[in-house]
Formats: structure tokens, sequence, C-alpha cells
């Protein structure tokens, strides 16, 4: 195997990993602050992916049409994730874990059929920015333009939850509460009113992932189920709760889609569960999590 | 009989909380002076963690009113109440382990401070200095920048209280701050609050079982059993006092 086919294998798998860390660090914030596995995560991916398409046709299809499109995209989706946490899982939280994930699994249901009726069962992909389509040519290998778009938001993500959760009060706080969130209301922090910024930045990165790669893939019935299973390996491997972990765990796994479905075609489904399986009987806490959850 | 400073801080109106058919909290009326040092002592089970939790707002009172001052503040959530000055540490100890020691001063700082969601939350000069001077008051400001989670569980303690102490709180409340202590701990604990008192001239309200612990300690005690007020007074009237020797002293095991 060249050296170039190698970079592009190693690019496509970084590519992949970009999207699952974005939608994974969602899941685990969520999953950090408020002890709620977010069964709807992979719903407000999926909306992100159909708003996108939908709004793309109205802006220019330029680098700022997209843009524009992803962010109203995101945030209308961020909007979402404040009424979700509102109406039904506020409700829930003095109950046990079991509860919130069977509420949030319900509506996961109830926004899969809502999709269905809305857009129908075919698939859509919304084009391309032109700015951002085309390869670039490194050696003899070519290098999807996308690909490397897609690696540089990933870590200007990265760097700017570092930022909110480091430099800012709202993330400091949303920090403590992994560790204690009782102790937050002795302090006089408002608990609810965290959880809810919590919850929609969790929606917003969830929907981000699905706006960004939606020129990518086929928009449709099913992409819900699949992404969300998929930031949930990442965020497992990872350690759930830290936002570190899902940058680890969503390189490992799409490295392994990658290479999977080039070596072994035939079981490259089962690739992400083998390392998956791999990680967990080394550190079953995952690669940095922590002992204490 | 009840040496009482200047002005009421918190009081209790016919305070009454029922679990189903049973009363924990029973026509409670209780008044704490401005800058007192008051203990309320009962056997386990008497009401003492009912009554605090209706106090803080981590109960709602199926009767009564608890104020502030001239302020109600029944019925208002926990973390607002740490806005208006009252402040609670509880039976066990709550910290942020992972973080620093002086962090952990700071984020309460930060949890207080107007607009407590406020995005720019960077701590500042003044909220640095101030988590400095409370972890001086409480003694640990030399083990400031170790892990929480690493302290001795004396320490741990003293941090715990220096997170209720960081807002300045008018009343400070503790629910049996010696619980589970050895004897010098005990000792250390107690010297600790009376420092504290002293020199922030707060109004301390305190749970024990212990009733030996608070005598040395409080200036006034309130002995609650079976959810009622059975007396009330300066420890040597309630120590002598007839009814509680027997319904209390009698009864206390631990």
């Amino acid at each position: 195997m060249s050296a170039g086919t190698l970079l592009v294998e190693v690019l496509s798998g970084l590519s992949l990993a970009a999207i699952l860390f974005i939608v994974a660090s969602g899941m685990t914030l969520v999953f950090g602050t408020m002890r709620v596995i977010n069964m709807t995560h992979g719903s407000f991916y999926m909306f992100g992916a159909y708003l996108l398409a939908i709004t793309f046709h109205r802006f220019d299809q330029h680098a700022f049409g997209f843009a524009g499109a992803f962010v109203v995209s995101s945030l209308l989706v961020a909007a979402l994730g404040v009424v979700v946490e509102f109406v039904v899982l506020r409700r829930l939280y003095q109950g046990e874990h079991l509860l919130q994930l069977l509420a949030t699994w319900a509506l996961m249901l109830v926004f899969g059929q809502l999709a269905l009726d809305v857009w129908g069962s075919a698939t859509v992909t919304p084009p391309s920015p032109a700015s951002l389509s085309g390869t670039l040519s490194v050696g003899a290998a070519s290098i999807p333009v996308f690909y490397v778009f897609l690696i540089a938001f990933a870590a200007f993500i990265f760097v700017a939850l570092w930022f909110f959760n480091n430099r800012t009060g709202v993330g400091r706080l949303l920090r403590a509460a992994v560790e204690d969130h009782e102790l937050l209301t002795t302090i006089g922090v408002n608990v609810r009113r965290l959880y809810t910024v919590a919850f929609a930045v969790g929606a917003f990165l969830a929907a981000l992932g699905g706006a960004l790669i939606a020129p990518e893939i086929s928009v449709g019935p099913g992409i819900d189920l699949s992404i969300l299973v998929e930031s949930f390996v990442v965020a497992v491997v990872g350690g759930l709760g830290n936002v570190n972990g899902a940058v680890l765990g969503a390189i490992l796994i799409g490295l392994a889609q990658s290479f999977g479905a080039t070596y072994f075609p035939n079981m490259s489904e089962a690739a992400i569960y083998f390392v998956m399986v791999v990680v967990l009987i080394v550190r079953p806490r995952g690669l940095l999590g922590k002992e204490e959850f | 009989m009840m040496e009482v400073a200047t002005g009421v801080s918190l009081s209790a109106r016919n305070l009454t909380r029922k679990f189903g058919n049973f009363t924990a909290v029973d026509q409670v009326n209780m008044e704490i002076g401005e800058g007192e040092l008051r203990a309320v002592i009962g056997p386990n089970g008497a009401g003492k963690t009912t009554l605090f939790n209706l106090m803080t707002g981590h109960l709602r009172p199926s009767s009564g009113e608890v104020w502030l001052g001239s302020r109600l503040i029944s019925g208002k959530h926990p973390h607002e109440l740490v806005h208006y000055g009252v402040a609670r540490a509880f039976q066990t100890t709550n910290i942020f382990p992972s973080m620093t020691v002086h962090q952990n001063v700071v984020t309460a700082l930060l949890g207080v401070s107007r607009g407590t969601l406020r995005f720019w939350g960077v701590p500042s000069q003044k909220i640095q200095q101030t988590a400095d001077e409370v972890l001086d008051l409480v003694g640990i400001y030399p083990h400031k920048d170790r892990k929480a989670g690493i302290l001795a569980h004396g320490d741990q303690r003293a941090l715990d209280l220096a997170i209720a102490l960081a807002p300045s709180p008018k009343v400070l409340m503790l629910d049996e701050p010696t619980a589970g202590m050895s004897p010098y701990e005990t000792h250390q604990t107690v010297e600790l609050l009376r420092k504290i008192w002293r020199e922030l001239k707060i109004t301390i309200l305190l749970s024990e079982h212990d009733m030996e612990v608070v005598f040395g300690l409080a200036q006034n005690i309130t002995v609650l059993v079976g959810g009622r007020v059975l007396a009330e007074g300066d420890p040597a009237s309630v120590r002598s006092n007839p009814e509680v020797i027997s319904a209390y002293l009698g009864r206390a095991e631990d």
C-alpha cells in the first residue's frame, strides 16, 4: 500500500472522527453534567442534517451560505433542546435514571416518526458548498478539501469547548456539576437553569455535527439511531463525561471505521464494537474515565 | 433567661412538616437573634434535619413560615436563600474533590456572584483574595494548592466550612458538624466554630445529638423531641430542666 493511499485512509478516518467527536462531546457533556444518557441526541443530529438540507437552498451555495445555514440549523435545534429539557426532563430529575432514559428514548421514536411524516422516506443530500468541494493534491494522493475542513472545524470546536469549560463562569460551574451537583445548590447556583444550558449546548453540538456532515451523507430515516449508537460508543471508549476522552474515542473509532471498511469490508460494521470491547476490557471506565461514577 | 442580641435573624413560626401521617416537625416556634450562636439538640429522629431542611428551602413546610429578618423565606429555593445570606454545611463532607482547595472556594464565590450564569465569569483579583482570606480563617491556607480529594478528613470538613463561608453569609447553618469525629477532631471543630463566630460575628445555628459538644459552645439551646420544642434557654437552664433530663438524656444512646 502506498503512502498516498495510507494518507487518504487516515484523513478519511479523521474526518469521520471529527463528526463523531463533535456529536459525542455533546453527549458526554450532558451525561457528565446531568447524569442523563440522552437518547434523543441522535434526533438532534438528524434534525441538524435535515434543517441544513432545507436552509442551504435559501443561501447561496458557497462557504458563507453554508456557514449561515448550519448556524441557523444548529441554533434551531438548540432551542428544541431547551423545550425538551423544560417540558420533559425537568420533571424526571428526582426519579430514577431509567425514567430519563425511557423518556428520551420515547422522544427519539416520536421525533423519528415526525421526520418520516414531514420529509418522507426518500433520502436527500444537500450539495457540498462550492468552495469546500474539490480535492487537494499531496504528492500522488488527492485529498478531498471537505475532509480537511471537517478536521479543522472539529479542532476549532475542541478549542472552543476547552475555552468554554475553563475560562467562562458557566463552564466552570458545569465542570463543578460533574463533581457534585448538590453542592452547587449549596453555593447558590440555580442548578435547573444550569442543566437547561448544558442540555441546549449538547443539542447544539449534535445538530452541528449533523449539519456539517449532511453534504457527505444521505440524509434520511435511521441516521438518528446510527449516530446515537456511534457517538455512545465514542463517549464510552473515551470515558463518559470526559471531553478529552471523546477526542481519543472519536479518533480510535473513526480510524477503525475507515480502515475496517477498506480491509474488512464484510465486518466493517463490527469494527467499532471490537475496539470498544478491547478498550473496556483494558479500562472498564473508558480511556480517560474516572472511578467515582 | 435568653441572652439575645439586637435583632431577630432567623425565625420559625408554627412550622410544621408532615410525611404522610407522620409529623416530623410539629408547630415549632423559634427566634434566633442576630449574631447568636444557637444549638438545636435532640435524639436521632427528633426532627433536627427536617427542621433545617425547612429553614433552607430543601423542604416545603406543610404549614407555618420561616423568616429571615423581615423577609419571608419559606417557599424559596435553596439556591435563592444562599443569595439572601443563608449558608449551610451538611452532615456529609461536600467538596469538589478533583479541584484544588483554592479552586473549591473560588467556585463557591462564582456561584454566588451576581448573575450566576453570566458568561464571562473570570475570577477577579478580589475573588482570589477573598478565597485566600476564608482559607486562612478556617486554617487550611497552607493547603490551598493541594487537591481537595487528598486532604485529611478534618481538613476536608474545614474546606466544607470555607465553601459555606465564602459568600459572607449572615446565617450559617451546620448539620451535626462533629458527626463521626474522634474526640480530638470534635474539640478542634468546636474551637474552629468558636473562632469563626467571634471573628465574623455571624449568626450560627447548629444541630447536634451529642449534648456535651454544645454546652461549652452555644449561647442558647433549643431541645427538640418528637418534632416539638421541649425546652429552650441557656445551657445551664437546659441542663437542669427535668423534662429534658427524662425525655432526652435518658434516651440518647449515641
